[in-house]
């Protein structure tokens, strides 16, 4: 019974149909959208279709349970065919066979008898080991055996032979490192406006989940250069933009590094790379009171506030809850911005004053006579909106599975290139001692690009002849 | 100046594909000859294209789809003279050449301006994920050929008739070696141009592999090409079995190079 599971775990059929398996269903996660919003899915496939393609994991496919089932079956096949054939190839390395068995000189090609008439069978050897050593080969062990005479075995490439066994298992080892990253790590991204701080990732896997970090992160400066057009003005399309992040661990600043795109910032195996970068517009509200005199003139963004106090010392805060840079009604009858165009800029302002009740009003740019202030002993227009307050898009990750995965990286590049270029070759000769002249076996063995080395065997073979009947002579 | 300098190398291969298949019609020496030469030319007129615009651009030229089909081409003629020089395998030129055409010829349809990099392909990495995958890619192209030829040839073997290309196509064997060959060069390269990608992508984007469509595809054919090495190192699927294979994997290949890129949505929307 363990036997059969060994044998099926080990079988190379199962090793092709998982690939071919893989391949396939790969595809389907490429053609529908992944990990998309539910509504879009139904939108687009339909009430039942969305609900059956949702219990085939469709819709998050790499990450449904068959997936992975079919990736750790590939990684046990691969783990159980190697362990069966590490012994063995273990054994054909450490403890190469230099006595060849009847048996094995039988099963064993290419192979040549050669025959020659020279007195001793030390002086045989003695021609034998330096074509040995000619051919590149050389002798790595030599036996005396008093029945017969001489066997000589010598090898090329072993790792050639362990290629196979360490390809294999460095991408054990990828797995492995995607597993612990899966497990222990996290994924997130987090807006910080120049000047600011932040803590709180939004995480991207698992949900729409809030991750605090123990620490904080600053936006000391954001900076995007524009490649310039023919003319030397600036066009559109970013060349470059770049965060001088600062990083507060217990309120002390410990960090600070400018990132960019390729060249993100390491605190404690927190990750944060530059990936994005935005601007919501500063607008500059005026205050004056109800009977036309000025009090002021204050910058806000969409979600700050400001203050103001009157003669008497009374705050009255002011938040802009919203703004719309093209204000409309839509056909439902709600306000919304037809386009991120300053057509028409609305602010929705809230206004607290310090002992009475908070009130909402409108502000518009275009219609700054319109009736803005309510029942409050002030009036509020917007009177610029200027470019406003940058942030930048950071990712945030943390992923402790990364160094095992280069590792095994590294070693699947190594390994593939030993196993393609590296064939393990070994050679055997057996001096035969005949009384009245020798009879010498060579015998060759590879596991891979057997007609070059057939070439190369017969060469051998061609000097060894004529080395012999040169001392014959 | 590139420009002018890729147009004349489309030329000479115009002129190399044209010589060749003459020669795979008529078996002239000198259809031969000349197809080889202007094969050369081109090459040399499309290295210092490539050169040019490397040095005017400042980053290598395989950053959006004119330049990429450019050095695919580019690629398999590099590999074509080489297989040339080494082995001269009959008529190989007749079958190889005209594809590497198609991809310079594409190219040429393609806006050829330079354009300024996107930040996240302003990377060292640009140079070593490209080179490689697209070395993968064109070995894997002779496979692809080498495949045809040896059903065509098998084809005629098998009917008894002595057919137009019997003496004209490589034996068996030599175009079964030709697909091992390109396998055991293009399976470690495509695995090479997987993993710096997936490098690359995890100093840009922080993650190394996100199944965007452009990996899933490159895994994807990594897997049909490692089904296809263990059924011929391991089971011995020679021959007919692994020249089908050798051609499925190939259009793997061009769904990830050029379809995902056409159809399909993902980050590598810029190549």
């Amino acid at each position: 019974m363990v036997k059969k599971l060994v044998r099926f775990f080990s079988s190379l059929k199962l090793t092709i149909s998982l690939l071919i398996i893989l391949a396939l269903t790969s595809i389907i996660g490429t053609v529908i959208q992944q990990q998309q919003n539910p509504a879009i899915y139904v939108q687009q496939f339909g009430k039942s279709t969305y609900q059956i393609l949702k219990i085939l994991g469709f819709f998050d496919l790499y990450h449904s349970w068959w997936f992975i089932t079919l990736l750790a079956l590939l990684a046990l096949n691969l783990l159980v065919c190697s362990l069966r054939r590490l012994p063995r190839d273990l054994k054909l390395i450490l403890s190469p066979k230099v006595k060849i068995t009847d048996n094995e000189l039988k099963s064993l090609r290419p192979q040549e008898k050669i025959s020659t008439n020279l007195p001793s069978v030390d002086q045989t050897l003695e021609v034998v080991l330096t074509a040995l050593k000619n051919s590149g080969f050389g002798c790595h062990h030599k036996v005396k055996d008093e029945g017969v005479g001489w066997y000589l075995f010598s090898e090329r490439g072993k790792l050639g032979r362990l290629a196979f066994h360490i390809t294999h298992l460095s991408i054990i080892i990828i797995f492995a490192g995607a597993i612990i990253g899966a497990a222990k790590g996290f994924k997130g991204f987090i807006n910080i406006f120049e000047g600011e701080k932040g803590k709180f990732i939004t995480l991207q896997s698992g949900g729409q989940g809030m991750r605090e970090l123990d620490f904080e992160v600053e936006c000391k400066k954001f900076e995007v250069i524009y490649y310039q057009d023919a003319t030397g003005n600036p066009t559109n399309r970013p060349k470059d933009y770049k965060s001088l992040l600062a990083i507060h661990d217990h309120g002390r600043e410990v960090l600070a590094k400018e990132i960019e795109v390729n060249s993100p910032l390491n605190y404690h195996g927190i990750y944060f790379y530059q990936s994005s970068f935005g601007e919501i517009p500063r607008l500059t509200i005026t205050v004056k009171t109800r009977q036309g005199e000025p009090i002021g003139s204050f910058d806000v963004w969409e979600g700050g506030s400001f203050r103001f106090s009157d003669q008497n010392g009374q705050q009255t805060q002011v938040t802009l809850l919203r703004y719309f840079p093209d204000f409309y009604m839509n056909q439902n009858g709600q306000v919304d911005s037809r386009s991120n165009v300053p057509n028409n800029p609305a602010a929705f302002l809230e206004i607290k004053p310090a002992n009475d009740q908070p009130q909402q009003t409108w502000v518009f740019y275009r219609f700054p006579d319109f009736p803005h202030g309510g029942q409050t002993d002030y009036r509020f227009s917007l009177t610029s909106i200027n470019s406003g307050k940058k942030f930048t898009g950071l990712q945030v990750v943390r992923d402790p599975g990364v160094p095992l995965v280069w590792t095994g990286c590294i070693i699947l590049i190594i390994g593939i290139i030993v196993l393609f270029s590296v064939p393990h070759e070994r050679l055997w000769v057996v001096i035969a001692d005949k009384g009245s002249g020798q009879e010498i076996m060579i015998i060759g063995n590879t596991n891979k690009n057997k007609p070059s080395f057939q070439g190369r065997f017969a060469q051998i073979v061609t000097n060894l002849k004529s080395d012999l009947a040169d001392r014959t002579k | 100046m590139n420009v002018a300098f890729f147009l004349i190398s489309l030329g000479c291969y115009f002129g190399a594909v044209f010589c060749h298949l003459m020669n795979l019609i008529n078996q002239r020496v000198w259809a031969r000859q000349w197809g080889n030469l202007l094969t050369l030319s081109g090459f040399i007129f499309h290295t210092l294209a490539l050169i040019v615009r490397l040095w005017h651009s400042g980053h290598i030229p395989i950053a959006n789809l004119h330049e990429s089909l450019s050095f695919f081409g580019w690629a398999i003629i590099l590999f074509y003279l080489v297989l040339e020089y080494k082995y001269r395998i009959p008529s190989l030129g007749a079958f190889v050449l005209p594809l590497a055409l198609v991809f310079v010829f594409s190219a040429s349809m393609l806006p050829k301006e330079i354009q300024p990099l996107i930040p996240a392909l302003q990377s060292m990495w640009l140079g070593i994920h490209t080179t490689t995958s697209f070395g993968g890619y064109a070995t894997f192209a002779f496979a692809f050929v080498a495949g045809i030829m040896y059903l065509i040839q098998e084809n005629q073997l098998r009917s008894k008739k002595i057919g137009l290309f019997y003496y004209r196509l490589p034996s068996l064997e030599v175009l079964d070696d030709l697909i091992h060959k390109s396998l055991v060069f293009g399976f470690p390269l495509l695995t090479i141009g997987i993993i710096t990608g997936s490098l690359w992508a995890n100093t840009a984007w922080g993650s190394y592999w996100s199944w965007d469509p452009k990996e899933t595809w490159a895994l994807i054919t990594w897997f049909i090409y490692a089904a296809l090495v263990h059924a011929r190192f391991t089971i011995g699927w020679r021959g007919r079995k692994s020249a089908y294979l050798a051609i499925i994997g190939f259009c793997f290949v061009l769904f990830t190079f050029l379809g995902v890129n056409l159809l399909l949505k993902g980050l590598h929307s810029y190549a």
